[in-house]
């Protein structure tokens, strides 16, 4: 085949990878400052919040999971999984009950300290859970470490990718700079 | 209208049929049961931003990337056995869309055990490879020939690492070899124009194009001879046959509507995977072929393999402080351990295997999951091990045997009226030997490079095998004998003349090296065939 052959999709592809591009660029927006919550309180956002900044602090190499603000990652995703809003829903509930047992508080007054202690008493026996709050560490791990490194902060903090020249998708990660907060 | 020609399925084999026998001048119809997907619309975003993670969630799929894969079809077979999996994916190009594009040659001794020899199909290798676009480099390996190739990708740090660990096995007599591997990807100007690859990572839904597929190379240029019409959501129902009892007249296919409608035609290439052609060639069945058409043999679902696998995971410590935005790339696996057992098999199992290799931090994926814990050093640790990470992951061929195949559910029929395929599969003793072989060889050279062992199976078990879903081949299997094969060494079936077949179901052995290259290649010489038969008028 010659290039004679070829030149009729040359127009057709180039222009189907110009269109993507130019989509990459200016891509529909949704915006994110102001992120309302869909599936859960805000209460249960802000115990979810300091939960997942547990999990993924910030340290001096790159922001946490609160920066990444990775509980509004698991709202939406709750929002539109059913069973993943139940499964949290339940885990919190599990959650509070060990507050209780542990503390004598409900999850909701737990310090930081206190949060930190349950994800301890929850993660004995990582990968083998064997009742609620085991289960729960689970789930909120695994949303943990998947809502930071979807997040900018998580890939060009923590990942190291470079932004993108025109920001990285400027309004459009949750935690893309200069939105929300 | 009578068309020359109905091409059926529009993916690797289909796509490659329609062009070859348009530029042949031959009036052809395309019958795809999807729609046409747009890319970097319909998928292919190189990173997730909030308005596309909504959709997808909204849309039943998952978080995550965007890919063509999520347009599989969900339930589409039965599966019996040892969870065998069945990527059908409806859409103009198929599974072109979604796969990988590792193109690689079968060598002249995987041919051996075919009615044709290597040096028969190497020219449409060759035509395939430039027509595609592959990159890659010259390797000069006995059984995996070097091809025609644009400017090669590298492979990653801990790949490298990996290549000296194999350096080092092979200073001790061992038979093996770490190549970088060879995709369909333009890593340079082609004739195509298909924009350059931009190393997103993405290759499950090239978001530009720069991948081949069915969709953005050979139908676009198939539509310009104008011979070619394409029916899109249109899926077949029925095979019709012609006064002469086998002699294809036709199909019948549901339009978007629902409604029935009827195409003519002198020739029909099934070209609908090696699981959906094999369904749709035993649901249609006639006073002359009870089985199922083309089927006197009884073999049109039989000798069904696939590839299978596992993963080991390695630890390369002195990776750790490395640019890791330098782990971008075409996917994940851009290296492969190839050159065992070729041509001095293993005694433990029969086949051979290859072992696809990627590493480090690509930015779609975190390819290592298993750390424990949480806290400062929990995010540490898993970002440093998934930096210093090798995988290794195997692709073996499954031993043919009775114990897998295809047949009928006869209780489950999709919206057509059709009955779902059963995908029946069982691991073997050889399989099993195989596998624990990779796990030995990989850990093996894990070490040998210096690395240490993350993740390994360590003893294998059945449970442990994954099926690739997207590689079965073999259910109209090519042979000399009528008796013990569906389609003569034309991809002809020797039932019925005019039938031809257009997809990997016509693989009479199977390699360890992936199928797509061969599909396409001997679908370019399927479709010569038919139009040369059409022409000589001997159909």
């Amino acid at each position: 085949m010659d290039r004679r052959e070829l030149f009729p999709i040359l127009a057709a592809a180039s222009v189907a990878g110009l269109q993507a591009q130019h989509e990459h660029h200016k891509p529909a927006l949704v915006s994110t400052a102001n992120y309302k919550l869909q599936a859960f309180s805000q209460e249960q956002n802000r115990i979810l919040d300091e939960l997942t900044d547990i999990v993924i602090p910030a340290d001096k190499d790159s922001g946490g999971a609160r920066d990444a603000r990775v509980s509004q990652y698991i709202d939406l995703v709750a929002f539109h999984v059913p069973v993943v809003k139940k499964a949290f829903e339940d885990g919190l509930r599990d959650f509070d009950v060990l507050a209780s047992d542990k503390f004598g508080h409900p999850l909701a007054h737990l310090n930081r300290a206190q949060m930190s202690s349950l994800l301890e008493t929850a993660s004995s026996q990582e990968g083998a859970p064997r009742n609620g709050p085991e289960r729960f560490f689970e789930l909120l791990k695994f949303h943990a470490v998947e809502g930071f490194r979807l997040s900018y902060i998580g890939q060009t903090q923590w990942m190291g990718y470079k932004p993108h020249p025109e920001g990285l998708y400027p309004d459009l990660t949750l935690d893309s700079p200069g939105v929300g907060n | 209208m009578v068309y020359d020609a109905i091409v059926v399925g529009s993916g690797p084999g289909g796509g490659i049929a329609a062009y070859a026998l348009c530029q042949r001048g031959l009036k052809v119809a395309l019958v795809e049961a999807g729609r046409r997907l747009v890319p970097g619309k319909d998928y292919g975003r190189d990173l997730p931003p909030l308005d596309l993670l909504a959709r997808r969630l909204k849309e039943g799929k998952s978080g995550g990337f965007d890919s063509a894969w999520d347009y599989r079809e969900q339930d589409h077979f039965t599966p019996v056995g040892d969870r065998p999996a069945h990527g059908l994916l409806k859409a103009l190009g198929g599974r072109s869309l979604c796969w990988a594009g590792h193109t690689l040659r079968f060598g002249p001794l995987d041919f051996q055990k075919w009615p044709i020899p290597y040096d028969e199909v190497a020219p449409y290798y060759a035509r395939a490879e430039r027509f595609m676009g592959v990159y890659g480099y010259k390797d000069g390996l006995s059984n995996l020939p070097d091809g025609e190739y644009l400017a090669p990708v590298p492979m990653r740090a801990g790949e490298s690492l990996l290549r000296r660990g194999v350096a080092r096995l092979k200073r001790t007599g061992r038979a093996m070899d770490y190549i970088a591997l060879r995709k369909a990807m333009t890593t340079g100007k082609h004739a195509s124009g298909r924009a350059i690859c931009q190393y997103c990572g993405n290759c499950g839904g090239c978001p530009i194009d720069s991948k081949y597929t069915s969709a953005n190379t050979p139908i676009p240029l198939a539509m310009k001879t104008g011979n070619l019409t394409v029916f899109t959501n249109a899926m077949l129902t029925r095979i019709l046959m012609g006064r002469e009892a086998n002699r294809v007249a036709g199909i019948e296919y549901t339009n978007p509507d629902g409604q029935t409608e009827k195409l003519e035609c002198r020739t029909l290439v099934m070209a609908c995977s090696a699981v959906e052609t094999a369904r749709i060639l035993l649901a249609n069945r006639t006073k002359e072929f009870p089985q199922g058409l083309a089927n006197s043999s009884g073999q049109v679902g039989r000798n069904l393999t696939s590839h299978f696998g596992l993963t080991v995971l390695g630890l390369f410590p002195q990776l750790a402080t490395r640019n890791r935005s330098d782990d971008a790339g075409t996917g994940y696996y851009h290296s492969l351990l190839t050159g065992m057992y070729w041509d001095k098999p293993n005694p433990n199992f029969e086949g051979t295997y290859q072992v696809q290799c990627g590493s480090g931090l690509p930015p779609q994926r975190l390819f290592y999951r298993g750390e424990k814990g949480f806290g400062a050093g929990f995010k540490q640790e898993l970002l440093r091990k998934n930096i210093c990470h090798v995988g290794m992951n195997m692709q073996g061929s499954l031993l043919v045997s009775k114990n897998k195949y295809i047949d009928l559910d006869m209780d489950r029929l999709d919206r057509y009226g059709i009955p779902f395929p059963r995908i029946h599969l069982r691991y073997e003793d050889s399989d099993l030997a195989m596998a624990q072989d990779v796990v030995n060889v990989s850990e093996e050279i894990i070490r040998a490079g210096g690395g240490e062992v993350m993740t390994s199976p360590g003893k294998v078990r059945s449970e442990d095998l994954v099926i690739d879903s997207n590689h079965w081949v073999g259910t109209a299997r090519m042979g000399r004998n009528p008796k013990l094969s569906v389609v003569n060494v034309d991809s002809q079936t020797h039932d019925i003349p005019n039938l031809f077949i257009g997809d990997a179901s016509v693989f009479p052995q199977y390699p360890e090296k992936n199928p797509t290259l061969t599909n396409i290649a001997l679908s370019w010489r399927m479709s010569e065939r038919l139009a040369d038969k059409m022409r000589r008028k001997e159909i």
